[in-house]
């Protein structure tokens, strides 16, 4: 190879020398606007509007912390499988995670960047509407991997291996950054790494010069157990689905998502689909029970397998302090409540979710009208498990006694049918502060409001139509 | 709130009383770094106020803050009686609540000496000291470790510490079993006090960095199997300074990374004791098989023997 490291530094534009070995990638700016109208007309001058690159880098790093940061380049490896294994079972596909005081290194062997996807997009920073995206994928602002590597420090180096072809890629950020114009990283192509089968092939991504509070973060202890904290949470679908996280040789493991399935406990499930085409979103939508665990109570939101919010315990989802018209503020009372929302779409930028992908975008259409349904199958499953705690306090503990017969099973094996939670009704002492109302209606029409209402006792439908009547009316 | 310190007279503790003197020992070698004597010592004194009579007696401390979770006035009344000292200042409340305004201007030495589990009250605890201790700090904290039933272990410790704390490789009813929950509970604790350091450094100067070393790490089980692990917060550049001190030179000390220290009382009558003592070898296993004493407790009276408590404890007043 002609071209050392030390000889591409100050090269203002790509050498070409070796066309063939040495790529550039170009980087994609907002440049075009400000020189096009300056040519026509004589008094008109050039404004510079190109951002300097570390205003640029400054932005791209502030609005996110170095741990989720981190968490995209796992979502990186996690499209990578999905690609590499379309039928969703990532046996032997692996992600290491290895931070020091003055290295980070991220390895997988989920497929690799083919060399025309890494000179095209891959280190583009933003996606390219032309670039003809992937289906159902996490990625989808096109800035992760790039944001990543300038969150952790100043030079980085990406080799990659596909069955086709492979390259490495060097670069020195604060090389880079003394280059005002020039916004391309310089590729090459090493034919001899190319990988001989599909398990060989794979990503690895090193950060040296550490910037200082990453230096810091890294040589403690305490990131390890952050990291693999979240990996559990957010990666838990492509865990389950057999994939392997370790951080420093730790492996991570999924947390349970778990749901009872066995009747009288049945959970509410729903499937829609919203929008059309290859923006169509695909909805799924359980709610129901499962043990008793205040730390895992709550709503968890999936946008194409990633989970990006949850286990939600606030306003965010369905826990708004309404308790009038069923919704409460969570409490340890419902431990057992499980809530699951998945969100799937071929094309990613259809789906709810912000660039960090720490959260939900709550101005969203298709969110706020999911969160309506949401909260409306949660009601049964509160009220249940308030009415629960009444009985339990009466000195009742034969739904309890029931409940802890009642298996959960994880979220992954729910079939896809249709079900509603409908629990057995239980016999209840008055709360404090209630008064009972009693009166009586024609049979048919009340087996009519039965059927609209979806429930089997007299007493349900007296509580419904007073609960839908003060939904309607009420403050 | 009421007082629970009428459960265990702390006599019936003697891995506790074994612990707190191999404690010294490690402590002790600080002196090169910092005389001791200017510590202020912050503990849980309760009833017996123990470590205060023996960092006192060992350590020449004469400034000592008790926090005293029983307010209640009688109770409050008995614990003023106890008071060994003088100088031993009474604060009265939840440690949580008390410990922020106790005067964290000099050198300290602090035992966070739980009964309970590791969880908020802990990491509240361990906030305060990190946030507001002058350095140098030695910060000892102690808790409840035991793994209680196999059934639901998991769920119990996940809610006392939170699952976002659940430390890798603890994600099992099994892997917390015997001494499993000690060993999660000694990382919980060591990231807590990582990610407060951290924190307190992104709002310190360069020259006010401050690093975390770890000296003990001590496993007990009088009858709950117990945990105590600690280490100096000191100034980044008194790194060296603290190397040239060899604490580790204490077979007791236990650095970060090294198996924990499991402090093992033998039952064994005075008579075997006198007899053991006098014929203790300098080097090589201990062989008592004569007075029917076998291999392994002979072993464990060795590395304890001169922290046994004496029939008369020598720290009584
Ligand atoms: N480990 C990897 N394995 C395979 N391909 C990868 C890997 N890392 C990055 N890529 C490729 O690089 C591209 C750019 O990654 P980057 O994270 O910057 O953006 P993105 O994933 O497309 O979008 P987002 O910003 O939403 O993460 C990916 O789309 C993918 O094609
Ligand atoms: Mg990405």
């Amino acid at each position: 190879m002609p071209t050392s490291k030390k000889g591409t530094k100050r090269v203002p534009a790509v050498p070409r020398t070796d066309p063939k070995s040495l790529v550039a990638v170009k980087r994609a700016l907002p440049a075009k606007s400000a020189r096009q109208g300056a040519a026509e007309t004589g008094d008109l001058t050039a404004v510079s509007g190109t951002p300097t690159k570390e205003f640029f880098v400054s932005m791209l790093v502030r609005d996110i912390e170095l741990l989720p940061a981190v968490v995209d380049l796992v979502d990186n490896s996690v499209d990578g499988a999905r690609r590499l294994r379309p039928d969703g079972d990532y046996s032997g596909l692996e992600v290491h995670i290895q931070a020091h005081r003055d290295h980070f290194v991220i390895t997988d062997n989920c497929g690799g960047i083919p060399v025309d996807t890494a000179v095209k997009y891959a280190f583009r920073f933003g996606r390219d509407k032309k670039a003809g995206s992937e289906k159902h994928t996490i990625g989808q602002f096109g800035v992760g991997m790039k944001r990543a590597v300038f969150k952790l420090g100043r030079k980085f180096t990406v080799r990659s291996s596909t069955t086709k072809d492979a390259f490495i890629l060097v670069v020195d950020v604060d090389d880079w950054l003394s280059r005002p114009d020039d916004w391309d990283f310089l590729l090459r192509r090493t034919p001899d790494e190319i990988a001989a089968s599909a398990a060989e092939t794979g990503t690895t991504l090193r950060v040296e010069r550490l910037l200082d509070e990453v230096s810091d973060t890294f040589s403690g202890k305490a990131w390890r157990t952050d990291l693999a904290a979240d990996l559990r949470l957010k990666h838990s679908d492509a865990l389950n689905r057999n994939m392997r996280i370790s951080v420093n040789d730790e492996p991570v493991r999924p947390i349970p998502l778990e749901i009872i399935t066995s009747p009288p406990f049945r959970p509410t499930v729903q499937r829609l689909v919203r929008g059309k085409g290859t923006r169509a979103v695909t909805l799924r939508l359980v709610a129901g029970l499962a043990r008793s665990q205040p730390e895992f109570g709550g709503w968890y939101v999936f946008c194409n397998g990633r989970l990006v919010l949850g286990p939600d315990k606030d306003e965010t989802t369905v826990w708004i302090g309404k308790t009038n018209r069923g919704l409460p503020r969570y409490h340890d009372e419902y431990a057992r409540f499980r809530g699951y929302a998945f969100f799937d779409s071929d094309d990613a930028s259809a789906l709810p979710w912000t660039t960090t992908k720490v959260g939900i975008d709550g101005d969203s259409a298709l969110w706020v009208a999911t969160r309506e349904r949401m909260r409306d199958i949660s009601k049964p499953v509160i009220r249940f498990l308030r009415e629960l705690d009444r009985q339990r306090d009466a000195g009742d503990d034969s739904t309890d006694r029931l409940l802890e017969a009642a298996r959960p099973r994880p979220i992954q094996a729910l079939a896809a049918t249709r079900s509603e939670f409908k629990p057995p009704p239980m016999k209840l002492p008055r709360e404090e502060g209630e008064v009972g109302i009693a009166y009586s209606r024609p049979r048919e029409q009340v087996d009519e409001a039965k059927s609209l209402l979806g429930v089997t006792t007299n007493r349900d439908v007296g509580v419904k139509t007073f609960e839908y009547f003060l939904d309607a009316e009420g403050e | 709130m009421p007082a629970n310190w009428e459960d265990v007279h702390y006599l019936q503790r003697p891995a506790k009383n074994i612990e707190r003197k191999m404690l010294v020992d490690v402590l002790s070698r600080l002196e090169r770094y910092r005389h001791l004597g200017e510590f202020h010592y912050i503990g849980f004194g309760s009833l017996y106020f123990v470590d205060f009579v023996t960092l006192h007696r060992r350590l020449g401390i004469t400034r000592m803050t008790s926090i005293e979770e029983a307010d209640d006035p009688v109770d409050a009344a008995r614990v003023r009686f106890n008071k060994p000292f003088r100088f031993v200042d009474l604060r009265f409340g939840h440690s949580n609540a008390t410990l922020g305004a106790v005067n964290w201007r000099r050198p300290s030495i602090v035992w966070l000496d739980y009964t309970r589990r590791v969880g908020d009250e802990a990491f509240a605890d361990i906030e305060t000291v990190v946030a507001r201790a002058a350095r140098p700090c030695v910060l000892l904290v102690t808790v409840n470790a035991d793994p209680g039933p196999a059934d639901g272990r998991l769920d119990r410790f996940r809610e006392a510490v939170g699952d976002d704390r659940v430390p890798p490789g603890f994600e099992s009813d099994a892997s917390l079993a015997r001494w499993g929950t000690a060993a999660a509970a000694h990382r919980v604790l060591t990231d807590e006090i990582d990610r407060r350091l951290s924190i307190a450094n992104q709002l310190a100067g360069a020259a006010q960095r401050t690093s975390y070393r770890q000296i003990v790490h001590f496993r007990y089980q009088d009858k709950p199997r117990m945990l105590t692990t600690g280490g100096v917060l000191h100034l980044s550049s008194d790194t060296r300074m603290i190397e040239d001190c060899r604490i580790f030179d204490s077979p007791f000390a236990v650095p970060d990374g090294e198996p924990a220290f499991e402090i093992r009382v033998p039952n064994v009558t005075t008579r075997e004791i006198q007899h053991m003592s006098q014929r203790m070898p300098k080097r090589g296993a201990p062989r008592f098989d004569r007075i029917g004493i076998r291999a392994d407790v002979a072993e464990q009276f060795r590395q304890s023997s001169r922290y046994f408590p004496a029939f008369v404890d020598a720290d009584l007043m």
